[in-house]
């Protein structure tokens, strides 16, 4: 159905519950993924199971803090040197820590990681995707880019509540979206967002049970439940879709 | 009993349509197409393979002929995995004097159409594993300045998508709509008006989509695909838009 063969995909966050779904579904559909994030643990044991199914040279790991303008500015660079064109980005990483414990004002740094980095991400690469007059960016959004949290969904959890930011920077993935698609357009380079719902993640069972009781197909989302999606936007067969939030959420945000 | 997989098209002899027909019939899904014109509908009898193709002329705004309909396609054992709603009209709307029935008929021929399928096929149970899309417009959400009945009715089909897909997911069906942006395909009215004043139409869709093109069925018919597939279970209720990011 999809064929990702050529593709050069720069993934952020690549080692995250999804980011790592997300490399290896794009590299069993023949794209290389040039996979970043702070902590590459994770990546690392993903490349060994490439290995084994012969694909280990489609992973390219790269140890980058993505809230550090000068390495990505770096990072490109020496991409460039060896003739490496991204030609899609899934700004994919995202300050999202488990709700377990109250977190002192993570204001700052939301805003950091989700929102100024991904401008940053995009101006850096997006040069040579005008340049080239081609080009694919899909950023991760949430369903909390439509809808405000439900702080009920929380209530078990001893002082603690869905931060504002967290919200504000999800709408704000959102704005980035569409001003990018209105901007780059002309230069056939398309902007979407893919806004997940929650996913299960061994959270406790009452968390789950209360959690999908706001889901119309009445489960949380399976880590794998979004491959087809970040093919799909990745593939050839949307280029008509820019400026777009695609939301995929079993329903959720419809309520 | 067929061991096909099986596809109704509401609207499916031309334009968009005809193209959604088509993709069916490639997949080997035997497809079931329903339209209002005897001509057409017999002319997609002579294009495409008579096993993979039953036709039905229809006016599916119309509920008793829906359920009648429906119950010859039901005695025939059809069990229906996908539905397409593609039937609609813009055409009859294009006035600058609106008059009320210029609303009720964009209700009737936008939403209608739509409305009683899905929900005599609810009824008439022959379905399993169902995924619905409904073909709206990127009209329904008052871009690319189309006229007000028209614009309403594909709004109300958007939000009938997404109303009645939290009931229709208890049943785990998926129900869906796309807006397509302004479709340029032979003789189709962007195809007249293009032929008729290029510049005009050149400088309007580079003033108005990002993307700067039309949009053409294979943009669709990508994402039917997708939508129909496994890789999409867990999306409903969804509008998805192939606009190219018009205004």
């Amino acid at each position: 159905m999809f064929n990702l063969t050529g593709k050069n995909i720069l993934v952020t966050g690549a080692a995250g519950l999804l980011g790592l779904e997300f490399v290896f579904s794009l590299i069993k559909y023949g794209a290389t993924c040039y996979a970043i994030d702070i902590n590459i643990k994770e990546l690392k044991k993903l490349e060994l199971k490439l290995r084994k199914k012969n694909l280990s040279k489609k992973l390219q790991i790269f140890k980058i803090d993505i809230t550090n303008t000068k390495q990505l500015i770096k990072f490109e660079k020496n991409l460039q040197k060896k003739n490496i064109f991204i030609d899609t980005i899934i700004n994919n990483a995202s300050n999202n820590p488990p709700p377990k414990k109250l977190i002192k004002s993570s204001w700052h740094k939301d805003i950091d990681v989700n929102l100024t980095s991904v401008k940053n991400i995009i101006d850096i690469f997006s040069k040579k995707m005008i340049k080239n007059k081609t080009g694919n960016i899909i950023n991760i959004g949430s369903d909390l880019s439509v809808i405000a949290p439900d702080q009920k969904i929380y209530a078990d959890i001893k002082n603690y509540i869905k931060p504002l930011s967290y919200s504000v920077t999800k709408h704000g993935i959102v704005g980035i979206t569409k001003y990018y698609a209105s901007l780059f357009g002309k230069y056939n380079v398309r902007v979407n967002c893919l806004s997940p719902g929650g996913v299960f993640n061994n959270q406790n069972k009452k968390f789950v049970k209360k959690v999908s009781k706001y889901i119309p197909l009445g489960r949380m989302a399976n880590k794998n439940d979004y491959n087809g999606f970040i093919v799909f936007l990745s593939s050839n067969e949307t280029k008509y879709m820019t400026g777009h939030n695609l939301v995929v959420d079993g329903g959720r945000t419809i309520i | 009993m067929s061991k096909l997989k099986c596809a109704i098209v509401c609207g499916g002899t031309y334009g968009l349509g005809f193209e959604i027909t088509k993709y069916f019939v490639e997949k080997k899904i035997k497809v079931i197409v329903l339209g209002r014109g005897k001509k057409k509908l017999d002319e997609i009898k002579r294009t495409f393979n008579k096993n993979l193709v039953e036709t039905y002329k229809c006016d599916l705004s119309k509920i008793g002929e829906v359920n009648s309909i429906f119950t010859k396609i039901k005695k025939k054992k059809n069990i229906i995995n996908y539905l397409i709603c593609n039937a609609g009209n813009g055409k009859n709307t294009f006035v600058l004097k609106k008059t009320y029935q210029d609303y009720i008929n964009a209700f009737n021929q936008n939403l209608i159409t739509a409305v009683n399928p899905i929900e005599v096929l609810i009824y008439k149970k022959n379905f399993k594993d169902l995924k619905i899309i409904n073909i709206a417009s990127i009209a329904g959400d008052f871009k690319g300045s189309a006229p007000l009945p028209y614009s309403l009715a594909k709004n109300s089909l958007i939000n009938y998508t997404k109303e009645i897909s939290k009931v229709f997911a208890k049943k785990k069906i998926l129900i869906n709509s796309i807006s397509p942006g302004h479709i340029f395909q032979k003789n189709n009215n962007w195809y007249k008006k293009y032929k008729s004043n290029k510049a005009k139409i050149k400088k309007f869709i580079d003033n108005n989509v990002s993307l700067k093109r039309f949009c053409v069925p294979g943009d669709i018919i990508n994402v039917i695909d997708f939508l129909l597939s496994k890789k999409s279970d867990y999306i409903t209720g969804i509008d998805i838009k192939v606009d190219g990011k018009s205004n």
